[in-house]
């Protein structure tokens, strides 16, 4: 018996089964629930609601599941809800990336290509608001904070506008070996110098004892920017509240450049490196 | 394809389906043998409110993390 033959015989009343499984004879959608609010109301899904039935349709539904699923002829697969939403977005998100992972495919170790389509994912999601923290965590859980740090430059975009320039300008060099790449590219996502990104962990005390030790970290090695990154509102007021600072503004050599909208902001400051005492003496005589 | 998708809600029929159980930990046990946990194919045990599915292949038994997630779709792709 198929699984639409067993569907009917259980649920005589299922009589739209046949129709959207005639229309849709590749793939065929079941939803169960157990509530009186199904969530997904697309009209080329069976809908099964437990609570409707008696538990000996139930007791035969479960057993159909199960045979159907031990039946060699039949692709099967059982997912809940929000996971199949995360599946079938991830399939046209990551159309959308290939570009961007086709150029890192035989450039970064292994297991970073991985955290990278996810985080990739990630970024185009919260581009559409949607919510991420819990996918972030997600990632973090498995690969720990090395995720984390991918996650928040592959969001603020440093994937493309800084790692992957860095290795088309290294590659021109003749003595470039790939090491090389992968030992700046490693100083980046262990530590990325010249970014900080402000989470809700942070206090504001936090924030500003980041960013001022990131610029001494800059200033000793010739660079003289940083760039902060906040998402949501009480990150953003942290944020601005560190702008103010006298302890910060003393170090900055112009007014930071700010870009915000209503949940980010984005303040690239500019400072003066320290410069070798011997040019002072030189300009100074 | 047969696709199955259920509501957290009717996760325990799910599992009641394939003679699985929760133990008091909280993870997918063997409904027969609850000292036997179930393991993804990462050999991962797998919490009840980490349950996203079940694919063929014996019973594979998904996390809904999202690598675990980025698997299923690879694996999906492979078998076309």
């Amino acid at each position: 018996m198929s699984l639409l033959d067993g569907l009917i015989k259980i649920f005589p009343g299922l009589k739209k089964a046949r129709a959207v499984f005639k229309s849709f004879s590749d793939n065929k959608t079941i939803v169960i629930n157990n509530n009186n609010t199904n969530n997904i109301k697309a009209k080329n899904v069976v809908n099964i609601n437990l609570k409707e039935y008696s538990p000996e349709q139930i007791e035969s539904l479960s057993k159909l599941i199960k045979k159907t699923f031990n039946d060699d002829r039949e692709e099967v697969l059982l997912i809940d809800e929000k996971s199949e939403e995360i599946v079938t977005s991830f399939g046209q998100k990551e159309h959308q990336n290939k570009d961007t992972l086709e150029f890192f495919r035989d450039k970064l170790p292994k297991e970073d290509l991985i955290i990278l389509r996810a985080a990739l994912f990630i970024k185009a999601l919260h581009e559409e608001n949607k919510p991420v923290g819990h996918l972030k965590y997600s990632l973090v859980g498995r690969y720990g904070q090395r995720a984390g740090n991918i996650t928040n430059l592959c969001t603020a975009g440093y994937y493309e506008s800084l790692i992957k320039p860095l290795y088309e300008e290294l590659s021109q060099s003749d003595t470039f070996t790939h090491q090389s790449f992968l030992d700046k590219y490693e100083v980046i996502v262990a530590q990325y110098p010249f970014a900080v990104f402000v989470n809700h962990m942070m206090s504001v005390q936090d924030v500003k004892n980041t960013i001022l030790s990131k610029i001494e970290l800059n200033k000793k090695y010739g660079v003289k920017f940083l760039t902060i990154h906040g998402i949501g509102f009480e990150n953003l007021e942290k944020i601005k509240e560190v702008l103010n600072d006298n302890e910060l503004l003393k170090e900055l050599a112009q007014s930071p450049e700010i870009e915000s909208g209503q949940n980010f902001i984005t303040v690239r400051i500019l400072f003066v490196p320290i410069v070798p005492s011997n040019t002072l003496t030189n300009k100074n005589p | 394809m047969i696709k199955i998708i259920f509501e957290k809600d009717a996760s325990d029929f799910i599992l009641d389906s394939f003679e699985k159980s929760i133990d008091e930990e909280g993870y997918i046990v063997e409904k027969n043998d609850i000292g036997q946990r179930v393991l993804t194919n990462n050999a991962e045990e797998i919490k009840i409110e980490e349950f996203a599915g079940i694919r063929k292949g014996s019973e594979i038994f998904i996390k809904s993390d999202l690598s675990s997630l980025i698997q299923l779709c690879d694996d999906l792709a492979a078998r076309g």
